[in-house]
């Protein structure tokens, strides 16, 4: 069979055990370990059992092309998951309860269900019709626009400091300033 | 539901269409979704005043057969009250829904094509249920 190792256990018998056993050899003279033995064992396990690389050079070579041939590519695991016809089952049988948004603070009973991948897989979640905050999610967007909206009335208020600052100014061209020195001189 | 063939010369075509066809079908499906709820409020009034109206008076509530005419396959509904309107509306936020869904599923297996990189001087025609991509030919490899 291709793709198949063939290894023989060691305990089990030989065609050259068999032969032995047929010469009807003492029990006891089989299991003498001498030198002349050691020899023997070895020479026999050498030409009996197949070694594991030995069966898979047997393999057919279009065998061992086709694994090596294994493309790589990543196909896309298509979730199969519900099919749109039960995911709507699931949507149209679902209890009718008012919600209330936690963004736009609308209730709302029909929300926009859709599919989420904000989490790496597929979830189909419930969304404010209004303003397609995800319901359960806490409003992210919102906390950031009040942040933003603090940092630019700070920004706004130091401008208009800046700008009176610069109207408070004492601004003077060169002619007003000699007419300045003309009348302080005057004064004195 | 139409079936068309369309050509598109690179997988971002594609995808950029199915974003386009996303954005659509979810603004107005949640217009649809928002009028439901305005239409849904008022029909619930009007029955509810006439259920309390029909126990006052003793009477049970009409079969209503009469406003309804079937012509072939067409039904026409004489004097159209808040019901009839938000049966309607329930009908296409639900085939809204349907698509939605249906295209983000379509825009979701169209993710392999980005793997394909630069795919100069080959077309897609694309076989298009209702402008959702069903088969995709590509040409000129």
């Amino acid at each position: 069979m291709p793709g198949f190792s063939l290894i023989r256990p060691k305990n089990k018998s030989t065609e050259y055990d068999k032969n032995i056993v047929e010469t009807s050899e003492p029990e006891y003279q089989k299991e003498e370990f001498t030198a002349v033995n050691e020899e023997k064992n070895d020479q026999s396990t050498d030409k009996i059992e197949p070694t594991e690389e030995i069966v898979k050079e047997n393999e057919p070579a279009a065998e061992i092309e086709k694994k090596q041939e294994d493309p790589k590519i990543s196909m896309p695991t298509t979730e199969l998951g519900r099919s749109t016809a039960e995911e709507m089952k699931v949507i149209v049988s679902r209890p009718k309860e008012r919600i209330n948004c936690e963004n736009c603070e609308k209730t709302f009973g029909t929300p926009l269900f859709m599919y989420d991948y904000s989490e790496g897989k597929r979830d189909l979640v419930g969304c404010c019709p209004y303003c397609s905050q995800i319901i359960g999610k806490p409003p992210k967007k919102k906390l950031k626009e009040t942040e933003n909206v603090a940092e630019l009335e700070k920004l706004t208020r130091l401008h208009e400091k800046a700008k009176k600052r610069e109207s408070m100014a004492f601004q003077i061209n060169s002619d007003d300033l000699d007419e300045l020195i003309k009348n302080t001189a005057y004064v004195r | 539901m139409s079936i068309q063939i369309k050509e598109y010369n690179s997988a971002e075509a594609i995808a950029e269409n199915l974003d386009k066809q996303i954005d659509e079908t979810k603004n107005s499906l949640s217009l649809y979704i928002q009028k439901l709820e305005e239409i849904q409020s008022v029909a619930e009034k009007s029955k509810r005043i006439r259920e309390v109206m029909l126990k006052m008076a003793g009477k049970k509530a009409p079969v209503e057969t009469l406003g309804e005419i079937q012509i072939g396959s067409l039904s026409i509904i004489l004097e159209a009250n808040a019901v009839h309107e938000m049966e309607a509306i329930e009908t296409v936020v639900r085939s809204k829904q349907a698509r939605l869904l249906t295209l983000q599923k379509a825009r979701e297996d169209l993710k392999w094509l980005d793997q394909l990189g630069e795919t100069d001087g080959i077309t897609y025609t694309v076989v298009e249920n209702g402008d959702i991509p069903e088969k995709i030919l590509l040409s000129g490899l």
